[in-house]
């Protein structure tokens, strides 16, 4: 029933393994950053001491830009020069987020695909931040790195995201090993299946100023399979299968496998004030985005 | 055929029960399964670990299916044909029995006659087809017989050879032909009991007073072994009687006109005269077949040409000739292979006069659409 694939002799293709974004894309992701900001929808930060919308050491001062949450004016600069400003604490200086991208082969599942979702939420999370002022430095499990100063999410990111393909064989738990990477980042984003990382193992990236949210993406298949009839599982990055015949009461076994998995990632965010939420890839990008990060 | 209290008029209609036991066997079998990548192996590992290694659920055959199935098989039983029995129907039974001398040979060496294991053999496949209250009769091709049970005297070769029935007469519902080989006759009706039976070497024909005998190596002259044939002739006396002594002597026969013996071939007397023949086969006609009876005047020479009296009689006295005790001719002495028993169809009694039992074809047509438009239209997807 159950087989260890052999590379080489057992290449299947993935269905979804690339990532398609284009300028289409970005605006919807400017238009998120831009409603999420500017409509006071960002909830309070869980994190330990963050704060999503500053920090709080105040800095300096920058000119208002049209949108821009009227608390954050300094009234009394506004009387005494005549024009606006608002204050920029140290977080929103220089703020450093760290998106850390699952590209694992299993990370074509689909469709729609799980990369493609993870790609778009990924990338509108760098827009989110760089539209903040902060530095985003977008990691991939395959190794790829983009490193995005204020302000310039655009073309780079989206050849950075179309460069994208669902082919590692390591996942999101190699990213976390790889802490030091983004040592300096005040929030730490995870964005993949999440299937191959226990919520220990990431909520271990928490510390004093650091804010951590867990982005679970999951095909349609993986996230409510119903009943299926025979199916040859196939794990994309160990080869390994397993012969099942998916009816009714496995499916129903399967969801409450699932149920539990997830239910420890959601009692252990919240008991580190961690943000946790897992979506089906069907669910667009801005929807999941309003989901782990509205109030 | 009759089964399970019905008697069935397409009982060939049953193969179609094939289709709904074919729908059920591929609607269980497992599938070939379908190839899926997913990042969730562990979380059904788990599920398979939970249901202890069964490897998962087979496919459930879905109740509309079952409803179609079931509606598939009552719709082929009724184009079966089922039809009830009414109590006390009569149906006859004809058994055609082929009493040629092959019939009388054994079926193998020092074994039984192939009449008699034909016979074992009809009792066997035949006897319980037979209704309370059906009539048998069994016919040789000169002799008809009524009863349930073979006819006694028919195990006794007849003395004069019959020839078989002719088959192709007798070929319908109800009919059975008992035989050794199987009739060269096509068959569509009739039911076939056949003995089948080994080679049976033994004499072909007698030439003078030598006997030709057949074996697989083929035709062997016995040189006077031919038995002694008789002629007894009773009250026959002037030129007739001068000239069969010269017939007689010519063929190797010898005259005696004295009670009947065992190898007479040949019996001539008056009309009325059938001293001693009282024991010959009841069924023995009066022309060729080893009896001349001669009417008043007959056997004189009357017109005075002595030639064309020699001729005419010795033509009328050859065909009168029985043959030889013990002769069978080649063709029943060779193989003819193995026993056979081919159902063909029982009698209908509505073509005995009998009433016709209540037919279920319709109700089950019906009650077999009804049960599709279950499964339809109460399972639609």
């Amino acid at each position: 029933m159950e087989s260890a694939g052999k590379a080489g002799t057992q290449a299947h293709s993935l269905p979804c393994p690339d990532v398609r974004v284009d300028a289409e894309f970005l605006q919807r992701a400017r238009s998120l950053a831009a409603r999420l900001v500017a409509g006071g929808e960002l909830r309070e930060e869980s994190g330990r001491g963050a704060h999503l919308m500053g920090g709080e050491e105040f800095v300096g001062h920058r000119p208002y830009r049209a949108g821009e949450d009227s608390r954050r004016l300094d009234w009394a600069l506004l009387a005494r020069l005549g024009q606006p400003f608002v204050k920029v604490t140290r977080r929103e200086a220089g703020e450093e987020w760290a998106v850390l991208l699952d590209s694992s082969a299993s990370m074509g599942v689909g469709p729609p695909g799980k990369l493609q979702r993870a790609a778009e939420v990924a990338g509108a999370l760098a827009v989110l931040g760089s539209a903040q002022g902060a530095v985003v430095r977008v990691l991939a499990s395959s190794g790829a790195e983009l490193f995005l100063t204020r302000g310039r999410a655009g073309g780079e990111l989206l050849s950075f995201l179309n460069g994208m393909r669902a082919e590692a064989q390591t996942g999101m738990r190699s990213l976390v090993e790889q802490a030091r990477r983004f040592r300096s980042a005040a929030r730490v984003f995870l964005v993949g299946d999440l299937l191959d990382l226990k919520p220990g193992e990431a909520l271990g990236l928490l510390r004093r100023g650091r804010s951590l949210t867990a982005i679970g993406l999951l095909a349609p298949l993986e996230f409510a399979p119903g009943p299926m009839g025979r199916v040859e599982w196939w794990d994309p990055e160990g080869g390994q299968r397993l012969v099942l015949d998916v009816g009714a009461q496995s499916a129903q076994d399967y969801e409450e496998a699932l149920g539990k998995h997830l239910d420890g990632w959601r009692e252990a965010a919240l008991r580190h004030r961690a943000a946790f939420g897992c979506w089906d890839t069907r669910v667009a990008f801005e929807e999941v985005l309003r989901g782990v990060l509205g109030g | 055929m009759e089964f399970a209290g019905l008697v069935w008029e397409r009982p060939s209609a049953w193969w179609g029960l094939l289709v709904p036991l074919a729908i059920l066997i591929i609607a269980r079998r497992p599938l070939r399964p379908q190839l899926l990548a997913t990042g969730a192996l562990g979380l059904w590992r788990r599920v398979v670990a939970s249901t202890e290694g069964s490897g998962g659920e087979r496919p459930q055959i879905p109740p509309g299916l079952w409803w179609l199935c079931a509606g598939l098989v009552v719709g082929v039983l009724a184009l079966a044909g089922p039809r009830g029995r009414v109590p006390g129907a009569v149906r006859t039974w004809s058994i055609l029995v082929d009493r040629s001398p092959g019939s009388y040979l054994p079926v193998e060496v020092g074994g039984e006659t192939r009449l008699a294991r034909g016979a074992a053999l009809l009792e066997e496949e035949w006897r319980g087809k037979l209704w309370d209250g059906d009539r048998v009769r069994w016919f040789d091709g000169a002799e008809w017989i009524a009863g349930e049970k073979f006819p006694e005297s028919w195990w006794e070769e007849p003395r004069a050879p019959r020839a078989a029935p002719a088959w192709e007469r007798w070929d319908a519902p109800g009919v059975v032909w008992l035989c050794g080989r199987a009739p060269e006759a096509l068959r569509r009706a009739a039911s076939l009991c056949a003995s089948g039976g080994e080679a049976a070497p033994g004499p072909v024909a007698v030439e003078g007073g030598d006997r030709l005998d057949w074996s697989a190596a083929g035709l062997v002259r016995v040189a006077g072994g031919a038995a002694r044939r008789g002629v007894r002739v009773v009250g026959v006396a002037g030129v007739l009687a001068e000239f069969m002594e010269v017939w007689a002597a010519e063929r190797g026969l010898h005259l005696h006109g004295g009670a009947e013996e065992d190898g007479d071939v040949l019996f001539v007397s008056h009309a009325g005269e059938v001293v001693g023949a009282s024991g010959r086969d009841p069924g023995w006609p009066e022309a060729r077949s080893g009896w001349i009876a001669l009417r008043a005047g007959e056997g004189s020479l009357m017109s005075g040409d002595s030639a064309a009296f020699a001729l005419r009689w010795s033509v009328r006295l050859d065909e009168a000739c029985l043959p030889a005790a013990g002769l069978s001719p080649a063709s029943a002495r060779a193989p003819i292979g193995k026993a056979m028993w081919i159902a063909g169809e029982v009698p209908d009694e509505r073509r005995d006069g009998g009433p016709p039992g209540r037919a279920w074809e319709g109700w089950m047509a019906l009650l077999s659409c009804a049960l599709v438009a279950v499964a339809l239209l109460g399972y639609a997807r």
